[in-house]
Order: C-alpha cells, then sequence, then structure tokens
C-alpha cells in the first residue's frame, strides 16, 4: 500500500478506536497494533493532525496519580470514518471490476 | 533510562527544529508511564519504541510535509487546443513528483508563477491520478492507465510539466520505460529514476541532483549543484559542464564520459570505459585509481582536501586536467 493511502486509512482507524468513548495515547496504540503495524511514533503526528482538522479533542485529566491525555471524537470525526466507508464501497466496486478484467 | 530516552529524545528534535517538542516529550513520557502500569519494564517499552533516530526522522518528516494543508489544494483544469492543462498556484508548493509507467516526461521552466502540468489523453479524467495538497504535487497513474496496461493496449502518451522560475522545492521524476528530457530546471533537490527510458538533462541548478537508471542513457549537460549523483547499470553516461562540489559515477557496463568541475570525484564501474575531463590542476587532488591496466597504477598524492577515486574491474581509465 502506497504511504499516502495508508496515512488515510490509519487516520480512519485512530477515529475509529475512539468510537466508543474518549480514549488514551497508549490504549489507541495497543488497540490498533490489534489490527495494523502502528508505532508510537507514527500515531503522535497523526492525532495531532486530526485535532488541527477538528477530527478530535483533547481534554487532560488524572488518572493513576498523573495527568493523561485524552482523546474524544467529534461530530466532524464521526463524519469521516462514515466517509470512509463510502469512499471504500465505491473503491470496492472498483476493485471488483479489475478482478473481473483480469479473470 | 526514561529520563536518559527523553533527553535525547529532546536534544534530537532540537536538532531537527521541530517546532512541538515538550508536547512530544509529555506525549511519550505518558506513553511510557501508561505502559508501566500495565506491567512492562523500562528497558522493554523504550526498546518497543523503536531507536530515537528513527522517532526522530517520523516526527521531522510531519514538519517538513507541513501538516496544516491536509485539504486538496486549488488548482483548475481545463482544455486548451488538443491538451488538458492543469494549472495551480506556487505559494507553498516544496515538491513536486511524477510516476508513471511507459509514458513520456518533458519538464521545462516559465516565467509564470503558476505550473502546469498538461497532457494529451484528457477524454478521460482517469489517465492520471493527480494529487494536489498545496505542499505536494503528485502524478501518478490513473485508473484508466492501470487497467489498459493489464490488456496491454496502452498508447504511449507524454506528460509535460512547466515549472514557474521561482520554484524552491524538490522534483522527483520516475518511469520505467518512459524518456525524461528536463530542461532549465530550478530546484532544491532533483531526483530522476527511470529503467529502460533515456534521460536528458540540459541547463539546471540544484543544491542536490541524483539520477538513477538500468538500461537507458543519461546524457546530462550544464548543471550546477552541491552533490551530483549518477548511477547505472549498462545504460552508457555522457556529462559535460558540471559543476558541483561532490560527483560520484556508478555503473556496471556502461561507459562513463565526463566533463566536470569537483573537489571530490568518485567513479565506479565494473566492466564500463571511464573517461574524465577534470576542470583543475593534477596537483590539486588526491588521486586514486584502481584498475587493471598498467599505466594506471594507483597514485597517491599528499592533499586529501581533494580526491579523485576511480575503481575499475575490467574497463578502461582515461582522464585528464585542464584549466
Amino acid at each position: 500500500m502506497d504511504a499516502q493511502s495508508k496515512k488515510g486509512i490509519l487516520e480512519v482507524c485512530v477515529l475509529a478506536s475512539l468510537i466508543e468513548g474518549p480514549s488514551y495515547g497508549y490504549k489507541i496504540v495497543r488497540d490498533l497494533k490489534e489490527v495494523v503495524d502502528i508505532k508510537e511514533s507514527t500515531l503522535y503526528p497523526i492525532l495531532r493532525r486530526l485535532e488541527k482538522g477538528s477530527y478530535l479533542t483533547t481534554y487532560t485529566q488524572e488518572a493513576n496519580g498523573r495527568l493523561r491525555k485524552f482523546y474524544a471524537l467529534t461530530k466532524r470525526g464521526h463524519q469521516k470514518i462514515l466517509d470512509y466507508i463510502e469512499d471504500y464501497k465505491e473503491l470496492l466496486a472498483i476493485y471488483r471490476y479489475i478482478e473481473r478484467c483480469v479473470k | 533510562m526514561k529520563e536518559r530516552f527523553l533527553d535525547e529524545l529532546t536534544k534530537i528534535l532540537k536538532e531537527y527544529e521541530v517546532s512541538d517538542i515538550s508536547e512530544i516529550i509529555t506525549y511519550f513520557d505518558e506513553m511510557i508511564e501508561d505502559a508501566k502500569d500495565s506491567g512492562l519494564t523500562e528497558e522493554a517499552i523504550i526498546k518497543g519504541l523503536g531507536s530515537i533516530e528513527e522517532i526522530a526522522l517520523v516526527l521531522k518528516g510531519r514538519e517538513d510535509t507541513n501538516d496544516e494543508d491536509e485539504e486538496d489544494g486549488v488548482y483548475s483544469a481545463y482544455n486548451e487546443g488538443n491538451r488538458r492543462v492543469f494549472n495551480a498556484p506556487l505559494s507553498s508548493l516544496r515538491q513536486i513528483s511524477i510516476d508513471l509507467a511507459d509514458d513520456d516526461v518533458v519538464v521545462s521552466e516559465t516565467e509564470d508563477n503558476l505550473f502546469y502540468f498538461y497532457y494529451s489523453d484528457f477524454d478521460d479524467e482517469n489517465t492520471y491520478f493527480i494529487e494536489y495538497t498545496g505542499t505536494k504535487f503528485k502524478v501518478k497513474t490513473g485508473l484508466k492507465s492501470f487497467v489498459a496496461e493489464l490488456f496491454k493496449r496502452k498508447d504511449k502518451h507524454s506528460v509535460e510539466l512547466v515549472i514557474p522560475k521561482s520554484y524552491k522545492g524538490d522534483l522527483k521524476i520516475e518511469t520505467s520505460s518512459g524518456d525524461i528530457d528536463i530542461a532549465n530546471i530550478r530546484s532544491r533537490e532533483m531526483k530522476i529514476e527511470t529503467v529502460s527510458g533515456d534521460i536528458d538533462i540540459l541547463d539546471v541548478i540544484t543544491k542536490e541532483t541524483k539520477i538513477e537508471n538500468v538500461s537507458g542513457t543519461v546524457k546530462v549537460s550544464t548543471v550546477d549543484t552541491g552533490k551530483f549523483k549518477i548511477e547505472s547499470v549498462s545504460g552508457d553516461i555522457k556529462v559535460s559542464k558540471i559543476v558541483s562540489n561532490t560527483i560520484k559515477f556508478d555503473s556496471v557496463s556502461g561507459s562513463i564520459e565526463a566533463d566536470i568541475k569537483a573537489e571530490f570525484i568518485k567513479a565506479e564501474t565494473v566492466s564500463g570505459d571511464i573517461e574524465i575531463n577534470i576542470a583543475g590542476e593534477k596537483s590539486e587532488y588526491a588521486i586514486k585509481v584502481t584498475s587493471p591496466s598498467d599505466i594506471y597504477k594507483e597514485r597517491t598524492y599528499l592533499k586529501d582536501d581533494k580526491y579523485i577515486k576511480i575503481d575499475t574491474v575490467s574497463g578502461k581509465v582515461l582522464y585528464y586536467f585542464k584549466d
């Protein structure tokens, strides 16, 4: 997969990991690592980008006697996930066409 | 252990001039603490994060691509005569990259502040996949070409890229069999790659120039650059009027013919012949030639602020000096 598409998918993965409620860095990485190879250092820029684009908001809260930064999905972020699913359906139709051609 | 990791990361991020260092450090600090709470040792956690160098590069790369500009940039596309014209403002453009298969690519310069990308097969929008993010302009083989390629019925096309004189970003062009023709270009880094296409470059000023080729011929003339590197497998290389701080030629069986001015020159070939004309005095250089021919035994001079190094297994070597 080329870098650009992978970047896009990772962004949506991060957003999707927040669907059930706000989460924090360590947990997001742990959740995503089950399905995709992501590094802590790769996640940081993605979170920053999503925050800048208002796809998610952040807040700091105390947990285990330390401050922890939480990330929460916004309406815009939610829409981005839905848009992605729509795009994916279109792409899937194209893939099917290519597959048929190759056969 | 954690402190040392964070200190080192801070140091290297400062070197890379990354802007939000304290936030990054807080992020990793929290990450390590949370991982510790889940029962991992600091040592294992830090090892799992990857090397500091690698982390810093990822975070630096993000700065380079400018994460503020994620939305598509504004551009217009229209038909002009028998070709499709695509243009966009230069403003924050930092990278132009073209990655195609058998299309020929022609690059030239304009006084305008817009850059243009022309292609003739404009009946179908899907011939090329064009992406413009404000900082990057990227052209790839589109869906139509991709499907057509599967059936091997694609006509050979050519695209033309016209870049403003004031452009200060990178230029990267890649093709598999298309020829690449570049004239009058200024850019930060220029990287040209092809497998079997021919490369012709004339009148270029860049900070760094890199040319890679497998079997096509490479012809380059009048280039002013900081670092110049040409790699070829079996294609011949012919360069003239090259001024660069360092010059490196690499070939397996192709011949190298060069007319250059540089402080550091390195030429390697297995069976190709090498003929180099160097601007300057022989006495200025430390010279080391490894060649099977008796005439060119290794000669080493004392100075090493300037050097010439030539290596060949079975090729012939000739080098001359001129003022």
